[in-house]
């Protein structure tokens, strides 16, 4: 056994070491999301008024059309069953997967908006595709949110996002694939209308 | 704040209102420019390009974990159950409880049984071989312990490598190799799969609280549960919201955190 002593220096001394290098590694995808995660937080911290609260969501919109790219993440989500879609159909599915994501996800970062985001480490698998690990830290909670981005030539876009192991392109992919092993295309899209109108409704209030 | 606006051009900003704000119609809605990137057939895919996508459904592929529902009636049935629980129960007692008690009593107690917990993480660390965990895990238990008054504070999360993932038995049991088995719900405790009921046992054993007198150690398990619930609210409804099939989405978050977990 080692003596608890020497283990709590160790530590204290660890922290001293792993502090640097983490904020030195910083390249192109890692300063993509860092300049877009702050910009969100910008807009996030900015008072709810009536008048505003319209436009803060013009803003967080166009900031996300900015962050994702959302016909490839539209593309990975469906895999092969992308084939079967028309091209109206597919203009229609990205459109509507946009909405129901940013629906979600606009209701959870807002709640996230308080904590402070840290930028951990930037792995590059190809000169084109990375991935930006970040995590989310809350009084006595860690949670770990990772980006993948591919290069496009507007720039670095992200195709994926992974919070707490569980990646969103994976977890759509479960349930689209299940459906659309039973369905048509049209009905995917009907199940998305009715489920993102609903949305719309509830954001009216 | 005005300091975001320079990053977007006036034109890209007009471009973008385009594109999203008006919901219909759908054809106008998203420029056709755009959707022509992703639509192969339409022009010339490039070898390299090709190559890409084809790596990237690989990626997918591979990745995504078969697990085997053979009782899905059941767990269906089971998922509906927990879902009624937490809607009609759970969810309006916390609610109650929310506007009694501040958050930060309730984070206090959150705090207070993760603490006690302490012999679950630090026993799967050592069977791990992660005994560098273990050691800082028995780091964080002396200083919650102690100048975090029995655990309340959770002072040592101040420092970032004394806030470590969580092991349990059940990741112990996936790191020796031990599959999965199949996908089960359990009425209020919820997902899980064989090896994790396997695993839930382990840490029964494991978890002090298993050890008070009585019914004190229910009552206090179902009150840590209850808290926990009462911090968490929302967390289950937009997962809910933003899924086409709530079953199947849980079911794939619940095997592709674990999964990850694992592998930490």
């Amino acid at each position: 056994m080692i003596p608890h002593k020497s283990l709590f220096t160790a530590s204290f001394l660890l922290a001293v070491v792993l502090a640097v290098p983490h904020q030195v590694r910083a390249g192109q995808p890692m300063e993509f999301m860092q300049q877009k995660v702050k910009a969100v937080l910008t807009v996030l911290a900015e008072p709810k008024t009536d008048s505003g609260g319209t436009r803060r969501i013009e803003r967080l919109r166009s900031l996300s059309q900015e962050i994702f790219d959302f016909i490839e993440l539209s593309r990975r989500t469906l895999g092969r069953h992308w084939n079967r879609l028309t091209k109206e159909q597919r203009k229609e599915f990205t459109f509507l997967f946009s909405r129901l994501l940013e629906k979600t996800y606009l209701d959870r970062i807002q709640e996230y908006s308080k904590e402070r985001v840290e930028f951990n480490d930037e792995i590059l698998f190809t000169e084109k595709r990375a991935e930006v690990k970040t995590s989310i830290v809350q009084s006595s909670k860690r949670i770990p949110i990772s980006y993948r981005l591919l290069k496009k030539e507007k720039g670095w876009r992200v195709y994926d996002v992974q919070v707490e192991g569980v990646s969103l392109v994976k977890n759509y992919r479960t349930q689209f694939a299940s459906i659309l092993s039973r369905n048509a295309p049209e009905k995917l899209l009907q199940m998305m209308r009715d489920k993102v109108q609903v949305g719309i409704q509830a954001d009216g209030e | 704040m005005p300091d975001t606006e320079p990053r977007f051009a006036a034109e890209d900003e007009e471009k973008l209102t385009q594109e999203m704000v008006e919901p219909v119609p759908f054809s106008e809605g998203i420029s056709a420019e755009g959707v022509d990137e992703g639509v192969p057939e339409t022009r010339d895919v490039t070898d390299e390009e090709f190559a890409e996508f084809e790596e990237l459904e690989m990626d997918y592929a591979e990745d995504v974990v078969q697990v085997s529902d053979p009782l899905e009636p059941f767990n269906r049935a089971m998922f509906t159950f927990n879902d009624r629980l937490y809607f009609w129960a759970l969810k309006p007692a916390a609610q109650g409880y929310n506007t009694i008690v501040h958050e930060k009593i309730r984070r206090g107690f959150r705090n207070f049984f993760q603490n006690l917990v302490f012999p679950v993480r630090f026993v799967n660390n050592v069977l791990q071989g992660k005994f560098h965990q273990a050691g800082l895990e028995t780091d964080r238990f002396i200083i919650n312990s102690t100048v975090g008054l029995a655990g309340f504070a959770d002072v040592a999360s101040r420092h970032e490598e004394l806030t470590l993932p969580p092991e349990d038995t059940g990741q112990t049991l996936g790191s020796y190799g031990i599959g999965t088995g199949f996908y089960i719900v359990w009425p209020v405790f919820g997902p899980s799969t064989v090896r994790d009921s396997v695993g839930m046992v382990g840490d029964f054993f494991l978890n002090p609280a298993s050890y008070f007198p009585d019914s004190t150690s229910t009552i206090s398990k179902s009150f840590d549960k209850f808290n926990s619930t009462s911090l968490s609210l929302g967390e289950y409804e937009s997962l809910k919201e933003a899924s086409l099939d709530p079953y199947s989405a849980l079911k794939d978050a619940y095997i592709q955190n674990r999964k990850s977990l694992i592998e930490d």
